[in-house]
């Protein structure tokens, strides 16, 4: 049971007037829509620099996952048809369709490590915190995160697929040829068996004949298995390599999958936990720009720091430049002195002279 | 009449939300979404969906309404999920008024009044608003057939008679909610006794007839669904006994809120376990074992883990390149197992500790047996011993105190030997002493008047029938632990043979009388509601019902909050003592 009420919404709505003019002049910079309105150019409106309209545009790069996955779909299908057809027994020539469904799980294999690629891309932008020069913010940055989950989970069933088909078609290969091989020769011989009782009495020449006819097929037959063997084997390393290279991706998949119903798939835990992360950005900040001050006052420091050892270095100069220029010049000064210091103490002769004559 | 269907149809409207004008391009479809709650849809949301599957429908953002530090994204289309209170509205004006996203489709989980829509069209200035709904889930769904509004009941009553204004509307949109929800149209019928049932149901009367009657519009079914108020103070017993089922234990030892278990107060704890979810919809463990009795999860959980260990160790096993096949191609699954394994047995470890530490099985013995047995002298000795056992908490013994009380009546030589014994013993605090005599004046006299009429009225005869004819499968009656039936079992019996008296569960219209309680046929839809908090073990109750009659009835139980019997003393203690 629900009741929509967007009727009784968009009626209340014309009731009160909106001026777009009057708004798009009061919030000019924040309002894309009502310049929509002014301009009724869409496209025009489409191309301007209002780049906020637009998603970002590491989520582009998604839809090359997107579009190679409906490949993969795609050619998943084809690849099943083929095995199914392969699997059954049958007498006319097969390596045609082994040819195709080797370039099938290939192409496959190709598109899986597209994808991989993708991904990896998205982990760089999301460990950079920018793309194509602009910084994310921080809702971008959820954004980007729980894309790559999504879409790591997406491929991670894909793939999972995949793999499952190609297990299976490598049992039935394996037990393939188990079976018509060994099984084979073990009846013939049987078969040889029996037949040599039979006919052990009849014809000595038909029985000579027919154990040489015997044992040259079974040589041939020996070597034909054998050659079938190789071309068997060869078949199944590829095929095993092949999925061992999508485990690998499967497996670093794996990181990003949320594991359904633990804790870290609850929408109110990633909430909080988002506002906890938010808050320690926002410790980090104020750290950083403490920091900031800080070296802002090592830079002081250092320069007076510098300042000072400027001026003692100049102190630890100047007596020395001092003592020079002093020495110097007193060799010319001294003679220039001497009259005035010779008439000093004839002063305090004179006034040695007063005292002693008051004391007189 | 499965809540969780009625979740899912919810949420599949609100992550597939189209809006009408528009036909939907490609581009349209693939947009990238941003869903913004506010605190109570934020759980509601949680207890029934998880973040993949918002993943899966192009969900990527998910932010509360509150959140003023979002940054500005026109690109994304917004689903906005609140409930319709002053303060959503507010935030939500603000919002509009200068947007931060491109479109926005609003949903409200009750129904909003005209006057908040139109000041919501009057903020919309740039019509970025494209779809506003409403769709009733106002509650909070526990188990299938349980729901809760989670309101504490301190806050819900001024005592044990009136109930809070703010508290009653609150409970009777929840509660319009949810029959909206399942698309009934209910009689009323409500416990004659209890004027906090009766107050409600006349509120939700006027609702549904007058206020909503356009949204009650539901085609008239043979037997009309029929919703049951119970007042706690009826039936005081269920929730003072210790419980033994998984569910009913989590929450009474470890505590469990919206489904998640908070284990970080476990010794030993691994760091990954600190917090857990348990929803029987995503753990097919708890499921299975949620109704279950500590005896019975203790071999099934031995089961699992002996099948978890059967493949530990064929994935120990690898030697061959099949091998490393067949695990990696099982390791997902195997992971999940690994990791339900480890958080079950780290709660049934808990729970196992909690017990032997608390000697909860003496306590729970003579628990039982007190609520069973009349007046047996034996019993009394056990009771006796127990109070007087210094090991066992003081809670405990307050709590058998009380379980006596209601079993025995009122003027006892017993009872007074009980607070003697009360009193002596040095842990037991005197406000607990002064607890235990509130506990007797308020259920003294109810449990007195009810004595004779409805819950107590077999004889010898009465009793036997009722034996042959109870629907509930007593598979539990040789267990010492749950001799125990709580009285919504003999309810729920006799709704289903239409017996249930008129003058104890009253209707509110009398108009309605010409359905008589013999001629109309037992209604199939059952929802009862009880004023002042469920139990868990009465979950079980309903749950085992709807199983023995499937395709007959379907009974849904919710109450205000779920209770332990921590909160329930507790609830008592805070009616002040001279309301009673």
């Amino acid at each position: 049971m629900f009741r929509d009420r967007t009727n009784l919404f968009l009626s209340y709505r014309r009731t009160f007037p909106h001026n777009s003019k009057f708004n798009s002049s009061r919030r000019p910079l924040e309002d894309p829509f009502a310049d929509e309105d002014e301009e009724a150019y869409p496209m025009q409106e489409f191309g301007t620099k209002n780049s906020d309209t637009l998603p970002p545009s590491f989520v582009n790069l998604t839809q090359e996952v997107d579009e190679s996955l409906v490949e993969v779909d795609r050619l998943m299908v084809q690849l099943s048809k083929l095995y199914r057809k392969n699997a059954l027994p049958g007498f006319e020539d097969k390596s045609h369709d082994e040819k195709e469904i080797e370039s099938l799980s290939f192409k496959l294999i190709q598109l899986f490590q597209r994808c991989y690629g993708v991904m990896k891309r998205l982990q760089r932008v999301e460990e950079e915190q920018q793309y194509m020069g602009h910084q994310l913010q921080r809702d971008d940055l959820v954004i980007l995160e729980n894309l790559r989950k999504r879409y790591a989970q997406k491929i991670q069933i894909q793939s999972n697929k995949f793999r499952v088909l190609q297990n299976n078609y490598l049992k039935f290969l394996n037990k393939d040829d188990s079976k018509p091989v060994f099984p084979k020769s073990e009846g013939a011989s049987q078969l040889l068996l029996e037949e040599e009782e039979e006919e052990k009495g009849q014809n000595r020449d038909i029985e000579a004949y027919s154990r040489q006819t015997l044992q040259r097929q079974r040589t041939n037959n020996a070597s034909a298995t054998q050659q079938f063997l190789r071309e068997r084997d060869e078949e199944i390393t590829q095929l095993a390599k092949g999925v061992l290279e999508v485990s690998v991706i499967f497996r670093e998949m794996q990181e990003l999958i949320i594991d359904q119903g633990t804790i870290v798939d609850r929408i109110d835990y990633n909430l909080e936990n988002t506002v906890i992360e938010l808050r320690s950005a926002d410790r980090e900040l104020k750290g950083a720009t403490r920091y900031q001050k800080n070296t802002q006052k090592c830079k002081i420091i250092l320069l007076l720091s510098l300042c000072v050892v400027a001026l003692f270095l100049f102190v630890m100069l100047k007596p020395h430049s001092n003592t020079k220029t002093v020495k110097v010049p007193s060799e010319g000064t001294v003679p220039a002195q001497h009259p005035n210091h010779l008439g000093a103490p004839s002063e305090n002769d004179q006034e040695a002279r007063r005292i002693s004559l008051a004391v007189v | 009449m499965n809540l969780f269907t009625v979740a899912d149809f919810y949420i599949n409207r609100l992550v597939n939300s189209q809006a009408r004008s528009s036909n939907p391009s490609l581009i349209e479809q693939n947009r990238i979404k941003a869903l913004i709650l506010d605190k109570d849809t934020t759980s509601t949301i949680s207890m029934c969906a998880t973040q993949s599957e918002l993943l899966n429908h192009e969900i990527y953002l998910v932010d509360t309404i509150e959140n003023n530090n979002r940054n500005v994204m026109r690109h994304l289309k917004c689903l906005v999920y609140v409930k319709p209170t002053e303060e959503t509205i507010q935030a939500l004006i603000r919002e509009l008024d200068n947007p931060r996203y491109g479109d926005y489709h609003i949903f409200f989980n009750n129904t909003v009044t005209k006057s908040q829509l139109e000041r919501l069209a009057e903020a919309d200035s740039m019509e970025c608003v494209s779809k506003v709904e409403e769709i009733f889930q106002d509650y909070f769904i526990l188990n299938e057939d349980l729901f809760s509004f989670d309101l504490p009941s301190e806050n819900l009553f001024y005592n044990s008679l009136m109930w809070d204004e703010v508290g009653l509307t609150d409970c009777t949109k929840s509660l319009t909610s949810l029959l909206l929800s399942l698309k009934l149209r209910p009689e009323i019928r409500f416990d004659a006794t209890s004027r906090l049932c009766g107050k409600l149901a006349k509120e939700l009367s006027y609702e549904i007839n007058h206020n909503e009657s356009s949204l009650f519009d539901f085609p008239p079914m043979d037997s009309p669904p029929v919703l049951v108020l119970l007042d706690r103070k009826t039936d005081p017993l269920t929730p003072l006994l210790q419980p033994w089922t998984y569910q009913s234990m989590i929450s009474e030892y470890i505590g469990v809120k919206r489904n998640m278990v908070d284990l970080s107060n476990v010794p030993d704890i691994d760091k990954d376990l600190q917090k857990v979810t348990l929803s029987s919809r995503q753990d097919s463990f708890f499921k299975d074992t949620m109704y279950l009795n500590f005896g019975e999860l203790g071999d099934k959980i031995k089961k699992y883990v002996d099948n978890y260990k059967e493949k530990t160790n064929t994935n120990s096993r690898i030697n061959s390149i099949e091998d490393i096949k067949n695990f990696i191609e099982k390791y997902p699954e195997f992971r999940k197992l690994s990791g339900s394994v480890a958080k079950h047995m780290a709660i049934i470890g808990e729970l196992d500790r909690q017990l032997q530490m608390r000697d909860v099985w003496e306590v729970s013995e003579v628990e039982q047996n007190l609520s069973v047995h009349k007046d047996d002298p034996e019993d009394f000795q056990d009771l006796v011993k127990i109070l007087e056992n210094s090991k066992i908490d003081a809670y405990y013994k307050l709590k058998l105190a009380c379980i006596y009380a209601l079993r025995q009546g009122n003027d006892n030589s017993q009872l007074n030997e009980i607070v003697q014994i009360l009193q002596n013993q040095p842990l037991v605090p005197v406000d607990d002493v002064n607890l235990f005599h509130k506990f007797r004046r308020i259920f003294g006299q109810n449990q007195a008047a009810d004595e004779s009429r409805y819950w107590e009225r077999d004889d010898l005869l009465t009793e036997l029938t009722k034996r042959f004819n109870s629907r509930m499968r007593n598979a539990d009656s040789g267990n010492v632990f749950m001799q125990h039936i709580p009285k919504i079992s003999k309810l729920l019996t006799d709704f289903s043979k239409n017996k249930v008296p008129k003058e104890q569960f009253k209707t509110l219209e009398e108009t309605e009388t010409f359905r008589g309680a013999s001629a109309s046929p037992p209604s199939q839809d059952l929802v009862v509601f009880v004023v002042g908090g469920v139990t868990f073990e009465e979950a079980r109750f309903v749950h085992e019902f709807n199983q023995t009659m499937e395709g007959k009835m379907r009974v849904i139980l919710g109450g205000t909050s779920v209770v332990s019997t921590h909160e329930y003393m507790e609830s008592i203690r805070q009616i002040s003592g001279s309301d009673i």
